[in-house]
C-alpha cells in the first residue's frame, strides 16, 4: 500500500444527499471498534469493489468515493490491509487512537477530500 | 304529500358499507336543481310564446332524502315532497318526471356514444359540473330507467360537460407555493410542485392564511377546491378554494419522514431504524422552529437510530447529531482545510436549545 493508494469507500444510499456525501459515511460504526472498512484501490477497481460489496456481500451502495493513504496520514489515521478473516482487498483506516469527537471531526475532513476527488463509480440506478 | 321519485344507486369502494359519504349529498342537491331547470325548459318548450313558467312552478317540487332502501347497497331513496296546498293544484308534476327520465336518457346516450336526446338543451349540461362531481375514479351513479339503468362515471360526466363547453370542473387537492396575491381580484397565484402556475380563487376567510404563506419559498400549501380543466385535462384555474392548509418547511419534514420507513438492519445487517415517535417529535420541533434564513441541512440516519444533519459549505462541515430517544444534540463544526473544530452539546428538551443550534450553524456558515 503506497501513500498514493486510493482507499475505496462504499457510501450507503441514505448518506448520499443531493449528490453530496455526508461525513457520517466516513466514520467507523460502533460495531467496528474504530476501524473504517475500505477496499484497497491497488488491488481492485472502484467498479469491481462496488460489485463485490452489493453482489457478493449483499449490501447497499450508492457509489464509491475514495481517499488516499496520504490524506489519511495527514489526519493521523493509519491505513493498512486487513484481508485476514475478510477478503484479499479488504483494508481499514484506523480511528481507534482518537476520542469519539475527534473521530467525527476527522471523518468530516476525509469526506471533504473524497468529495474533492469525486465519485469513483456509481452503480446503475 | 310524499311520492317516491328516484332510487339512484352508487357503486364503488366508498359505498361498500352501504352508506353515503356526506359530500355525495352535494350531488343530490345538484340533481334536484337540474331536474327543476330541465322541467322549466320542457314546460316552456310546450308553451311557445310564454317567456316564463307559471309563478310557483318549482315550489311544487322538493326532493328529500328518505333513507337507504332495499338490497342494502348505497341506494338512497329520493322522495318528492309536495306541500299540502300545492299538492291539490296539480298540473306541473309531469314535467318533473319527464325531466327525471330525460336526464337518465341523456346519460345513457352519452355512455353509448349516441347523440344526446334532442329535447335536452345543451346549456343545461353545465349542471354536470356539479352533479356527479363527488364521484371518484372507479365509482359510478346509476340512474334507473325503463330501458336499463344509465351509468354516470367521472369520465362520462366530463364528456357531458365538454359537449357543451370548452372546460369542465372537478374536485382537486393540490400542493404548491403561493407566489403572489391579488387582493383586488381576491385571487392568488399557486405554483404547483411541477412548476406550473395556476390562478386560484381566494375566499375572504382564507385570506390570512394565504397572506402568511405568500412569497415564502419554504412554505407549501395544500388546497382543496374545484379545478377547471380543458378537454385535455390541463388545469386552467381553481374556481373555488374550500380549504387551505399551510405546510411550513415541508421539504425538511419530507426528508425526515422518508426515514420512518427504514427497518432495523438497514446498514450492512446492523443499524437501528429510527423510532417513528421520536422521528415525529424531531420533525415537529424542526419544522416549527427552523429559521427562514438558514439553509436546509442534508439529513440522514445514524447507525444508532438517531438523526444526522449536516450543512456543507466549504471549507466548513457543520453537523448536528440528534441522539434519540435521549434527545441530546451533539453539534460539531469542522474546517476541513485547517482541521479547526468546535464542539457543543446540549439537551434538546430545553426551550433555548433549538435557537442555540441554529445560531451555532449560522455562525459557522458565515465563516465559510
Amino acid at each position: 500500500m503506497q501513500a498514493t493508494t486510493l482507499l475505496l469507500r462504499q457510501v450507503h444510499p441514505k448518506w448520499l444527499k443531493d449528490g453530496q456525501v455526508l461525513s457520517i459515511a466516513f466514520r467507523p460504526f460502533p460495531k467496528d471498534t474504530g476501524l473504517l472498512s475500505v477496499y484497497d484501490g491497488d488491488l481492485i477497481t472502484a467498479e469491481a469493489s462496488c460489485n463485490h460489496f452489493t453482489g457478493t456481500l449483499g449490501f447497499q451502495s450508492a457509489g464509491v468515493w475514495a481517499v488516499s493513504v496520504q490524506e489519511c496520514q495527514t489526519c493521523e489515521l493509519p491505513a493498512r490491509s486487513d484481508a485476514e478473516g475478510h477478503f484479499p482487498e479488504h483494508a481499514v483506516i484506523e480511528f481507534a487512537a482518537h476520542p469519539e469527537k475527534a473521530q467525527k471531526a476527522k471523518s468530516k475532513i476525509l469526506a471533504a477530500r473524497a468529495e474533492e476527488r469525486g465519485c469513483q463509480f456509481k452503480p446503475a440506478a | 304529500m310524499k311520492t317516491e321519485f328516484l332510487k339512484p344507486r352508487f357503486t364503488g369502494a366508498r359505498f361498500d358499507e352501504h352508506t353515503l359519504p356526506v359530500d355525495v349529498a352535494r350531488d343530490l342537491a345538484a340533481y334536484e336543481e337540474l331536474v327543476i331547470d330541465l322541467a322549466k325548459h320542457l314546460w316552456l318548450s310546450e308553451h311557445p310564446g310564454r317567456e316564463r313558467v307559471p309563478r310557483g312552478f318549482e315550489n311544487g317540487f322538493s326532493l328529500h332524502l328518505e333513507g337507504m332502501v332495499e338490497d342494502g347497497s348505497a341506494k338512497p331513496l329520493l322522495a318528492w315532497v309536495v306541500a299540502g296546498a300545492l299538492a291539490l293544484q296539480g298540473g306541473n308534476g309531469g314535467y318533473f318526471e319527464q325531466a327525471r327520465d330525460l336526464i337518465a336518457d341523456c346519460v345513457s346516450a352519452s355512455a353509448a356514444g349516441q347523440p344526446l336526446p334532442a329535447r335536452f338543451p345543451k346549456e343545461l349540461l353545465e349542471h354536470f359540473n356539479v352533479f356527479g362531481r363527488s364521484l371518484r375514479e372507479g365509482e359510478s351513479l346509476e340512474l334507473p330507467r325503463a330501458a336499463g339503468a344509465a351509468q354516470l362515471t367521472p369520465e362520462r360526466r366530463k364528456q357531458l360537460v365538454l359537449d357543451a363547453q370548452r372546460v369542465y370542473s372537478k374536485d382537486v387537492e393540490l400542493t404548491g407555493r403561493i407566489g403572489e396575491i391579488d387582493w383586488d381580484k381576491q385571487t392568488f397565484r399557486l405554483r404547483l410542485e411541477s412548476g406550473t402556475p395556476v390562478t386560484a380563487q381566494l375566499p375572504e376567510h382564507l385570506s390570512e392564511q394565504a397572506r402568511r404563506a405568500g412569497g415564502k419559498e419554504r412554505t407549501l400549501v395544500s388546497i382543496q377546491g374545484v379545478g377547471v380543466f380543458d378537454a385535455f385535462d390541463q388545469l386552467q384555474k381553481i374556481a373555488e378554494t374550500h380549504h387551505l392548509e399551510l405546510l411550513p418547511n415541508q421539504t425538511l419534514a419530507d426528508q425526515i419522514e422518508e426515514l420512518a420507513a427504514m427497518k432495523d438492519g438497514w446498514l450492512e445487517g446492523k443499524g437501528r431504524a429510527p423510532d417513528k415517535d421520536q422521528l415525529a417529535w424531531a420533525t415537529d420541533r424542526l419544522v416549527a422552529t427552523f429559521p427562514e434564513s438558514l439553509p436546509f441541512p442534508h439529513i440522514g440516519p445514524t447507525p444508532e437510530g438517531g438523526l444526522f444533519l449536516e450543512w456543507i459549505q466549504n471549507p466548513w462541515r457543520i453537523s448536528a447529531e440528534l441522539l434519540l430517544p435521549s434527545r441530546r444534540c451533539e453539534l460539531q463544526a469542522t474546517n476541513t482545510t485547517t482541521g479547526k473544530t468546535v464542539d457543543k452539546d446540549f439537551d434538546l428538551d430545553q426551550a433555548a436549545a433549538w435557537p442555540e443550534l441554529y445560531t451555532f450553524v449560522r455562525h459557522h456558515l458565515a465563516l465559510a
